[in-house]
């Protein structure tokens, strides 16, 4: 092939501009780090990317509100548990008071003192705070749940919280639950379904109107057994000293321990699903940062062989250039 | 034979080697120039001359200079140039979008949106809080920003190109007249038979320069002119007359995605002169193609996006009641239409006066029920766009993954199309480039002959004196 001037400066041009990109977008690599430095150097990685990056916010998300929710159920149980010792010294009272043989009209008046601080305990722990909110009051929680005597303030709200894509859980419970116990005839209680946790969002994106209904129906309870008028029942039988009223309230106390114990299984149940989810939710952030780590971060032995490689080639150019541009007939003619 | 003659063959031989010397002279003064092709001086032996039986040839005769070339090669090289100019102008624009969609290093929209749905997640951990309904509004602000950020960056680079089509165009006028000229010139030289060699050279490094630009066919016509047409459209040159490209700003088109103010192209003298989007190649038709189809593409589904999520966060947020027990209140101004809803996206007048209108129950008077929030948070894993075919971050990440494609798919041929031209002008560069070596020889090859033709006519002169002094 003939070669003119042009040609032979082209190719020299050509071979080392092309080297010299090649490695400025290897600097630029080095410089950020990052294998990727824009979307079209790979779009299918760059999607990715952007797709893990969404999920590990929404991920650190859910393990924020796990976390807060475990607070939440925490001080609940904490509650429950006072709750629990509350009525075991109640029952306890009620035993030892029942009986003429082991107490007296005296002896009442005295304990009365006691269930009377009981109660006012009681009223306390129905009207826990945690920061700002009340504890027990389900939606209503800037009010106190529970007036003093008893009355519910509140409504019947389960407050869910997401813990990992479309799992809620609820962060409380409502006061109903715990200060107003439920008995069913055993014949009832078998046709019960069992306890589920209802916080059910099921949301179709159309269908926005569909939401939840604020209220759930349970199975139709034979009757409700108000812990504080329990207690208060108590107190007037130990002061009237009545020992029918006291023996009457036994029973009474025992379905709301078992209620309190039932509570405290409900909840720890759902501390331990939040902490399965909190697992899970952690095992995939860490895979997803390491596929992130794969498909963006720049790998530096690749990086550094590859600046050296194309050094070489840059200086090889640049010498064969010498020998090609450099000699003309003009030198010989001389 | 008379030694007169012996003086005439020596004076061909001595006009030829300095036309040869002259011409060798050129070659090596245009080694640089561009688009110039290597001449050579061709040379005829002189008619013979009889005397008696015998034919003496009587010298030489320069018959022409022409240049060495290769026509195909320049059209293939012009073919491949509107390729070029193509890929190249998209490129550009492409890179620049791209850049706007770049969220390697920095925020862009999909953390934006992730962020957006987080701030409600927050929020519904603690419904009652003022501060986080502040937050949440903020973080709406920041995706307000970004959506503007993103449709005015979007127009912004649209109009840039609008400038390129305009300074284009001028310069495809210039060299359309241009041609033109030197075609009459070209015309006016060679009716003698001879070759404007330069000017010819000069008019094809314009149309190679015009193809660059727009996708141009070259012919000559009946008459024996050179012909030049929009490829397919119409005609630009045809001898001395030429045609004029112009520019006209034109109203928004929903079906090519051609944005409002945006320049058209029209071509003088035909039926229909709109040409803006018959144009496949050439510097023109990338940057409309880049302008409508990708950008516009690109923005719609950005526009279609922002009235989206504007409207299906508001179709929850209606349902909601705030701390204040209002319900039915809008979280975005509700968005009229999809056009242009990304730069017009806003929140309504009642969340931005007062964060506290912004809703988090479903029923009233409930402080702790966030059930709202939830609903709107899980928005953000809810088919919602393109006809509910994807989740708002999908949708934006398609946009992108989209968008990314094509610029990687154009830079890649951007590339290979370099390596075709550069190889094409390596070829044309071997046939009719200047090789100062070889032109080097030559004159030392063409200083001889002159050398010798001088020896010829002294030899004559000495033969004639020789003769003179025969008679002293």
């Amino acid at each position: 092939m003939r070669v003119s001037d042009n040609t032979s400066v082209g190719s020299v041009r050509d071979a080392v501009g092309r080297t010299r990109s090649r490695m400025e977008r290897l600097q630029i690599q080095n410089a950020t780090q990052k294998k990727l430095l824009a979307p079209s150097d790979d779009p299918a990685a760059n999607a990715k990317i952007m797709d893990i990056r969404t999920q590990s916010t929404i991920n650190s998300q859910f393990e924020a509100n796990a976390n807060i929710a475990k607070n939440r159920l925490a001080m609940t149980d904490t509650a429950l548990t006072e709750l629990n010792d509350l009525f075991v010294r109640a029952k306890e009272i009620a035993i030892g008071q029942s009986s003429d043989a082991s107490a007296s009209a005296d002896s009442r008046l005295g304990v009365a003192q006691e269930v009377s601080a009981l109660y006012q305990q009681l009223v306390s722990i129905a009207n826990r705070r945690v920061g700002q909110h009340y504890l027990f009051g389900g939606f209503k929680t800037l009010t106190p749940a529970y007036t003093p005597d008893g009355q519910y303030l509140g409504d019947k709200g389960e407050i869910p919280v997401e813990i990992q894509k479309d799992v809620f859980i609820a962060m409380n419970l409502p006061g109903t639950e715990v200060f107003e116990v439920k008995r069913y005839k055993p014949e009832d209680r078998a046709r019960m379904p069992a306890a589920v946790d209802k916080t059910d969002l099921s949301v179709s994106s159309d269908q926005n109107k569909n939401l939840p209904p604020i209220e759930q129906q349970s199975a139709q309870a034979a009757e409700t057994i108000s812990v504080f008028r329990e207690l208060d029942a108590l107190r007037v039988g130990l002061l009237t000293n009545d020992t029918v009223t006291i023996r009457d309230t036994m029973e009474r106390l025992d379905t709301i321990i078992t209620n309190v114990i039932n509570l405290r299984a409900k909840v720890s149940s759902r501390v331990s699903g939040i902490d399965a989810a909190l697992g899970a939710t952690q095992k995939t952030d860490l895979q997803n940062a390491e596929l992130a780590t794969q498909l963006e971060d720049a790998d530096y032995t690749e990086l550094w062989s590859n600046l050296a490689k194309e050094e070489t080639v840059l200086r090889s150019s640049l010498q064969a250039a010498q020998k090609l541009i450099q000699p003309t007939l003009l030198e010989f003619l001389r | 034979m008379s030694s007169v003659n012996i003086f005439n063959t020596g004076k061909s031989g001595l006009f030829a080697s300095r036309s040869a010397l002259a011409t060798t002279g050129h070659n090596i003064s245009n080694v640089n120039t561009e688009g110039y092709s290597r001449q050579r001086v061709e040379q005829v032996s002189a008619p013979p001359a009889q005397i008696g039986n015998t034919v003496y040839g009587t010298g030489t005769w320069v018959k022409n200079v022409h240049r060495i070339n290769d026509e195909y090669l320049t059209r293939q090289i012009g073919n491949e140039m509107k390729l070029m100019g193509q890929y190249e102008e998209t490129d550009i624009a492409l890179s620049q979008a791209e850049a706007v969609f770049n969220e390697i290093g920095n925020a862009g929209m999909n953390r934006l949106i992730a962020k957006f749905f987080n701030e409600f997640r927050k929020l519904g951990n603690e419904p009652e809080s003022e501060a986080l309904r502040a937050t949440v509004r903020e973080s709406s602000e920041q995706l307000i920003g970004d959506f503007k950020r993103i449709s005015r960056n979007i127009r912004e680079i649209q109009k840039n190109i609008d400038t390129r089509i305009d300074a284009n165009v001028r310069q495809a006028n210039e060299l359309v007249q241009r041609i033109a000229k030197i075609n009459e010139e070209i015309k006016r030289y060679e009716v003698k038979g001879g070759q404007a060699a330069d000017l010819r050279d000069a008019r094809d490094v314009a149309v190679k320069k015009l193809s660059n630009i727009i996708d141009v066919g070259v012919a000559t016509n009946e008459k024996g002119e050179f012909t030049i047409s929009v490829a397919g459209i119409g005609p630009l040159v045809s001898g001395s007359l030429f045609n004029k490209i112009y520019t006209q700003s034109a109203k928004a088109n929903d079906e090519t995605g051609q944005p409002e103010n945006s320049l058209n192209i029209y071509l003088e003298n035909l039926v229909s002169p709109n040409i803006t989007h018959k144009l496949k190649t050439g510097k023109l038709g990338g940057l409309v193609d880049t302008r409508d189809k990708l950008l516009g593409g690109a923005m719609k589904r950005i526009d279609e996006l922002a009235f989206t999520f504007a409207s299906k966060i508001n179709q929850i947020h209606r349902e909601g009641y705030n701390i204040s027990g209002g319900t039915g209140v809008n979280f975005f101004k509700e968005p009229e239409k999809i056009n242009q809803a990304a730069e017009l996206i806003q929140l309504s007048d009642q969340v931005r006066k007062d964060a506290n209108n912004i809703a988090t129950a479903l029923a009233p008077d409930s402080p702790g029920d966030n059930r709202l929030v939830q609903f709107i948070a899980k928005l953000q894993h809810a088919k919602v766009v393109g006809n509910g075919s994807s989740t708002l971050d999908d949708y934006y990440n398609a946009t992108v993954a989209d968008l990314a494609t094509v610029t990687q798919k154009n830079k890649q041929v951007l590339e290979h199309q370099g390596y075709i031209i550069g190889q094409l002008e390596k070829f044309r560069e071997s046939v009719s480039g200047v090789s100062l070596d070889e032109e080097t020889t030559n004159l030392v090859q063409f200083q001889h002959a002159f050398d010798a033709s001088a020896k010829v006519i002294k030899v004559a002169d000495e033969m004639l004196d020789t003769v003179l002094s025969i008679r002293r």
